[in-house]
């Protein structure tokens, strides 16, 4: 899944190869008879419309891309794209040569003659972003559309750049080609795959060409992994080649976690000033652990730039934030970006005399790093390894509000490199279980005229409560209340009066979020003659709409391994008792677990639901079995305690 | 709730800052001007502990030239409060061609520290977000001015520069916020020997003080208009003045609709004109059609559908049409220009037309709007010919002059010709004719017209499971919406999706054993579907007994009213509705019943619900009935809307309590 070419200046005929097979060409492409006469697709069925061909052309030598596109309209809501908008930056890129026409069924050619329009999309201290726009003329339904242009890149840039083969419509042919820039190695890959029956990007007399079939078109589901790790793309990065080892991953790594290693090392290296900066933090005598959640506290409690409010260019000027170029920098300033706070943990760490590692890590709800792309852009993040009695700890101090020995879930179970003098080491970052992540749900409730009433207490714990401190840490209480009341609302399938009573604590990491609410719940209770029936998935509303589709394209995610455990107790009015209680459940799939009961005695019922999700990723194949999970989790909420009065007649 | 990735961008933006090597010089900051700095310090207007900002003052002066060009200067100045306040840091100005932007100054003052000063330099231009779609060019950009330090405490101002040409020689001020105003302030001075009208709307009139040539109104503590979903337009409620010039020695250019109409005839004059082509395609059309009436439909149907909606609004063109040739021969254009083919495809037929100008808000424009240009639709109004008669036309409007007219949106893909969407009911619009403009009421169709009806004829096992085939008709509106998602599925397998969600609404746990719908293409009949389902845990057990829902589908009920605040606006609704719904559920032999939820029967007016559960020859029946009747409810009954959806809401949920009888001894 990699590919590599090695700079080398195009020799002139290749080079003149290369210009002449990319050129627009003078005509268009011939079109199939049964491609105008077809009204539908078999490989689209209901699209409004599909790729028959598209070819992109990319020279990266002489800084010019084409583009040609052909496209059948399948249906009404098709015609949309006939209009067709292309963005530049104007005096830096340019768009040209632009050529568009309509195919009807009939045979009629329309070629367009309409106004090519300029339109401004932004304008920011001299960037001008603007793009062409354009009509085509009588698109309907079985027409088929294609234009083709030029666009050109500045010149004397050269980037990295992809193809992206999914499309949001089926592609039935696309061919890609890529000339690379002389003087940069240059390097491929294709980390989600190809489409079946592909074959792989080639590089074939100076260029990588590419032709796929088929392609489906890319569907968004909810609860799937982030669409870059879904996709079909070829992704391209230029490197300066300067070592023999760019073509080997296994030599790769090594060669740059080296390199890092120093850079690093380099930064850190101010021990005089460690040693002084956490001899005012820890104690001659605590005990290693100690120490380092005194450190670990005491970095969190810096100023963090990375999770400030957006601050504008003229307010940055006005601090004068000082060049930092080391460690001690970042502890005189009192602050840093993530990254750089995490480092100065690092560095503390080591003058406490612990044996800590810097580790380069990726974010999972981004991208999924492979290493076999060597791509060290992808290794984005950071955190920090400490032995302590044997055991390793991963740190992230740089992240507020993450409690210690967790990290943020989005670097939880993640491909990451520990930078080590042997070259460094790949690892796996810990994935929490589920039971550190809880959702704990505690009601006391009376029953009174149909409604539900009284208290709610809520505790989020792990990475329950640090994705929600860090999302509230810029806004203020009637923000935070709002949040809460919120999202406690959401939870009650119904009529729901919800009022946060107390300050729950949003600053301490190492505490769990504790929140308590007043709640009415309005007609909770339906009638049935002489009884009461209350359904007891009353926190439920969640789970709504899970997975209620038959089929599904894609793997299933959910951030994290999560519980959920919800307790209710409801008070009866008096003369009325528990007549009967829906049956316990208890399912147990291993990575999803549920279970319920409920039970009557002295005129009050209890309601316990537990639900656990303890895994993030499911392939697809799991997908009936997940999606009969929550069925039965959703038909276990509706099911209904039943209620009657006393003999002494008391009603409702 | 789903865990939130904070501060993505910020991540990979803090690193650099840093690490930067800050080249630039920090902001030079002068002074604010005086009406600024005579906010710091000022009392606060009455707000409650969520008001996110306040507007300590509001100012605009308005400049007549004798030429017709206005200069118009806004000043205002808030004082952030909370962190939501911050957005009021940030101006945003649209503009076009005819209203340019010659100055913007912007300065804070924070609670502690010095202040900040921007300029017009430091803004930048956008395009506007939030149109739709099919806007291919347009004239209307943004400038946008970031004032740094809009934080809590930070007193934030701002003055903008503009010189209009407006269409019309007139100025809107709308003094009424979203936040809490305690003063507000509209100065005009006017050339030697022009007059103004001022119209006062959502408040009661201010008689301005004059001193020379100058005129000023003042109004203090306005309490803020408070946003909440489903509301009337802004129009509807803000306190603003509509304020029209009449230049010295000349007529007014627009004293009435009258005028207002007359004005945009003259702008649309010539632009109905037949090409041939247009003539040969109206014969294509009703070829072999002999009814009038079939023939128009045929008409509308190809301006529906075969021309696609295209936006092309530059200067003029964002008000005057294409002419109909081009409209034709292009195949696209927007509302005016879809309407003025249509009105010249109809006068081959013999059919009369005219332009119907609306707001697609309804409730934009009032009976006690004053003349303006503030609408952003337009519509056809068909005279429709003696002969033409039929049940399905409802969107009639009588004219004392005109006959009978036939309004229709050939923007609207989904409605048909007799029909209006419902946004468009009840609304305002200037009907443009031969003698003018007159402002009329756009009719309400009846509420049999749109609505949703449902029969199941349904199983209940001995394990529980529910087995079935349900039966939906939509029609008017919903049916308009249900063609709209169906149309926008791109997917194998998309029609089974929406069946799945629309039964995910109602079943906890189902299979779809067949989804199957009909007249989708069709708009004159209602779109069907059909659905054969498994639901296996639909009745559940308590103890011995067997509890069932009979509602089996359909939401009726909504947590629109179910907030922490007291409603404090209108609801609006979109349509008037009739729906209904009769479920039928055979139930095992075996099985007795033991207790019946009660039956509904509540009638506020505005709206109406009824359900009865009945049990007979062992089947459970459910029917009820559903009328919205008011394309609004007024702020005082709004209480009797949120009980009447919180006594839907029950019984949605209630259910039938059997029980398993016992043997025979």
């Amino acid at each position: 899944m990699l590919g590599r070419r090695r700079s080398a200046p195009l020799s002139g005929a290749l080079a003149a190869q290369a210009l002449a097979s990319v050129a627009v060409a003078a005509d268009w492409l011939p079109v199939a008879p049964e491609d105008l006469s077809m009204t539908t697709m078999a490989e689209a069925p209901g699209a409004p419309a599909a790729y028959l061909y598209q070819q992109i052309d990319r020279d990266d030598a002489h800084y010019y891309q084409t583009v040609y596109v052909r496209l059948k309209i399948l249906k009404e809501e098709g015609r949309g794209y006939g209009d067709v908008e292309i963005p530049y930056v104007k005096g830096q890129d340019s768009v040209r040569d632009i050529q568009a026409r309509t195919l009807c069924p009939d045979g009629r050619i329309l070629p367009f003659s309409g106004t090519l329009f300029d339109k401004p999309i932004s304008s920011e201290r001299g960037v001008k972003v603007l793009a062409k726009t354009f009509s085509l003329p009588g698109v309907q339904p079985g027409c088929i559309i294609e234009y083709r242009y030029r666009y050109d890149f500045p010149f004397g840039w050269i980037f990295d750049s992809h193809w992206l083969l999914s499309q949001n419509l089926y592609v039935r042919e696309e061919q890609f080609s890529l000339t690379p820039a002389g003087v940069y190695s240059l390097r491929w890959s294709w980390p989600n795959g190809l489409p079946p029956d592909t074959r792989q990007p080639r590089l074939e007399k100076g260029r990588v060409l590419l032709e796929t079939h088929h392609v489906p078109a890319f569907v968004s589901e909810d609860h799937m992994p982030p669409e870059d790790q879904l996709k079909y793309r070829v992704d391209f990065i230029y490197f300066i080649a300067g070592s023999r080892h760019d073509d080997d991953a296994s030599l790769y790594w090594p060669s740059y976690a080296r390199q890092r290693l120093r850079d690093i090392e380099r930064f850190l290296d101010r021990p005089a000033a460690m040693q002084k900066a956490v001899a005012q933090i820890v104690l001659p005598g605590d005990a290693p652990e100690e120490k380092l959640r005194k450190l670990y506290a005491r970095v969190q409690r810096m100023r963090n730039y990375t999770y400030e409010r957006p601050m504008s260019e003229e307010e940055i000027q006005r601090e004068r934030r000082e060049l930092v170029s080391s460690i001690e920098d970042v502890w005189k300033h009192g602050a840093g970006t993530r990254y750089q706070l995490n480092w100065l943990f690092l560095a503390m760490a080591r003058a406490a005399g612990l044996a800590a590692d810097p580790v380069l890590s990726s974010a999972r709800d981004e991208h999924v790093f492979d290493a076999r792309v060597m791509n060290p852009d992808q290794l984005n993040l950071n955190l920090v390894v400490v032995n302590v009695g044997g055991r390793d700890l991963y740190l992230a101090p740089g992240i507020p509000f993450t409690r210690f020995g967790m990290l943020p879930w989005w670097e939880t179970d993640t491909r990451a490199l520990r930078l080590n003098a042997a070259g460094g080491t790949w690892i796996n970052t810990p994935l929490p279980e589920a039971g550190e992540s809880r959702l704990e749900s505690r009601a006391d409730l009376r029953l009174s005229d149909g409604a539900l009433e009284g208290r709610l207490t809520v505790r989020f714990s792990g990475l329950e409560a640090s994705w929600r401190r860090l999302a509230e840490r810029n806004e203020d209480e009637v923000s935070r209340r709002q949040f809460l009341e919120q999202e406690v609302t959401a939870r009650i399938p119904g009529s729901a009066e919800v009022r946060l009573t107390g300050n729950p604590d949003w600053d301490d990491a190492e505490q769990d979020l504790v929140a308590e609410f007043a709640v009415r719940v309005a007609g909770w209770a339906t009638l049935a003659g002489h009884r009461q029936l209350l359904a007891v998935g009353l926190l439920g509303n969640p789970e709504h709409q899970t997975f209620v589709h038959a089929s599904r394209v894609h793997p299933l995610y959910f951030g994290y391994p999560y519980e959920r455990r919800d307790e209710l107790s409801i008070e009866l009015p008096p003369g009325w008792h528990v007549e009967s209680v829906p049956q316990a459940h208890a399912i147990d799939l291993k990575g999803v677990v549920f279970s319920s009961g409920a039970d009557g005695a002295h005129q009050s019922l209890h309601v316990r639901r537990d639900l656990t999700i303890n895994m993030y990723l499911a392939d697809v194949k799991f997908y009936p079995a997940l999606r009969r999970f929550f069925e039965n989790v959703r038909s276990s909420d509706e099911e209904q305690a039943v209620v009657a009065a006393d003999e002494s007649g008391a009603r409702h | 709730m789903s865990p939130v990735r904070a501060t993505r961008h910020q991540r990979t933006a803090g690193a650099g800052l840093a690490c930067a090597t800050l080249l630039l010089a920090g902001a030079a900051s002068a002074a604010p001007p005086a009406w600024l700095q005579a906010q710091v310090g000022a009392a606060l207007p009455a707000h409650d502990d969520k008001t996110a900002a306040v507007v300590l003052y509001s100012e605009t002066l308005l400049n007549a030239a004798p030429g017709g060009r206005l200069r118009r200067v806004d000043r205002r100045v808030y004082r952030i409060l909370r962190s939501d306040g911050a957005e009021r840091g940030t101006v945003f100005v649209p503009f076009t061609p005819r209203s340019r932007v010659t100055d913007l100054h912007a300065w804070c003052i924070p609670a502690t520290g010095r202040g900040y000063e921007v300029r017009n330099r430091d803004a930048y231009e956008t395009a506007l977000g939030g149109i739709a779609g099919s806007e291919l060019i347009t004239d209307v950009r943004a400038r946008v001015l970031q004032i740094p330090a809009a934080l809590p405490g930070s007193i934030v101002g701002y003055e903008l520069e503009r010189e209009l040409e407006p269409y019309l020689l007139a100025d809107e001020w709308v003094f009424q916020d979203t936040l809490p105003v305690r003063e507000a302030r509209y100065s005009v001075e006017l050339p030697p020997g022009w007059e103004y009208h001022a119209t006062w709307l959502n408040h009661a009139e201010e008689p301005p003080q004059a001193a020379g040539r100058s005129l000023q109104w003042v109004v203090h503590d306005v309490s803020a208009l408070h946003e909440e979903p489903r509301m009337p337009p802004w129009q509807q409620l803000a306190g603003r003045v509509w304020i029209s010039f009449t230049p010295a020695g000349r007529p007014p250019a627009v004293r009435s609709w009258q005028d207002l109409g007359s004005w945009y005839l003259e702008l649309a004059r010539g632009r109905r004109d037949a090409s041939p082509e247009i003539r040969q395609k109206v014969a294509e059309l009703t070829a072999g059609t002999p009814q009038l009436l079939e023939r128009m439909r045929a008409v509308a149907r190809f301006v529906q559908s075969d021309v696609r909606y295209v936006a092309i609004e530059l200067g003029i063109s964002g008000l005057q049409p294409r002419a109909a040739a081009e409209v034709f021969a292009h195949r696209y254009g927007d509302c005016k220009d879809k309407v003025t083919l249509l009105s010249s495809m109809l006068r081959e037929l013999g059919v009369d037309s005219t332009y119907l100008i609306v707001d697609s808000e309804r409730g934009a424009v009032s009976a006690s709007t004053p003349p303006n240009l503030g609408f952003d639709h337009v519509i056809l109004a068909i005279v429709l010919p003696e002969a033409v008669h039929d049940p399905a036309l409802l969107a009639l409007l009588p004219h004392p002059q005109l006959g009978r007219l036939l309004l229709f949106d050939p923007t609207d893909p989904y409605t048909p010709l007799g029909a209006l969407p419902g946004q468009l009911q009840g609304g305002y619009g200037l009907l443009v004719t031969p003698a003018g403009g007159e402002l009329v009421q756009l009719p309400q169709l009846p509420g049999s017209w749109s609505g949703v009806q449902r029969v199941a004829h349904l199983t209940l096992d001995t394990s529980g499971a529910l087995h079935g085939e349900v039966q939906e008709m939509l029609s008017g509106d919903p049916a308009a919406h249900e063609r709209q998602v169906l149309a926008s599925e791109r997917l194998a397998g998309g029609q089974t999706r929406i069946a799945e969600t629309h039964l995910g609404d109602s079943l906890a746990d189902f299979r779809l054993l067949r989804a199957e719908v009909s007249n989708v293409a069709d708009q004159n009949l209602p779109v069907e579907w059909s659905y054969r389902l498994d639901a296996e845990r639909y009745a559940k057990r308590s103890g011995e007994l067997v509890v069932v829902r009979p509602r089996v589908l359909g939401v009726e009920a909504s947590r629109l009213l179910e907030t922490p605040e007291p409603r404090q606006n209108p609801v609006e609704f979109d349509a008037a509705v009739e729906d209904a719904d009769l479920f039928e559920i055979e139930v095992p032999a075996g099985y007795q019943l033991d207790d019946l939820p009660p039956p509904v029967d509540l009638d506020y007016g505005f709206a109406a619900y009824h359900s009865r559960t009945e049990f007979a020859a062992h089947v459970l029946r459910y029917r009820r009935t559903f009328e919205l009747r008011a394309l609004s409810v007024p702020t005082a009954r709004v209480g009797e809307l949120r009980q009447l959806y919180r006594s839907i809401a029950a019984d949605e949920r209630a259910a039938a309590v059997l029980k398993r009888a016992a043997p025979a001894p």
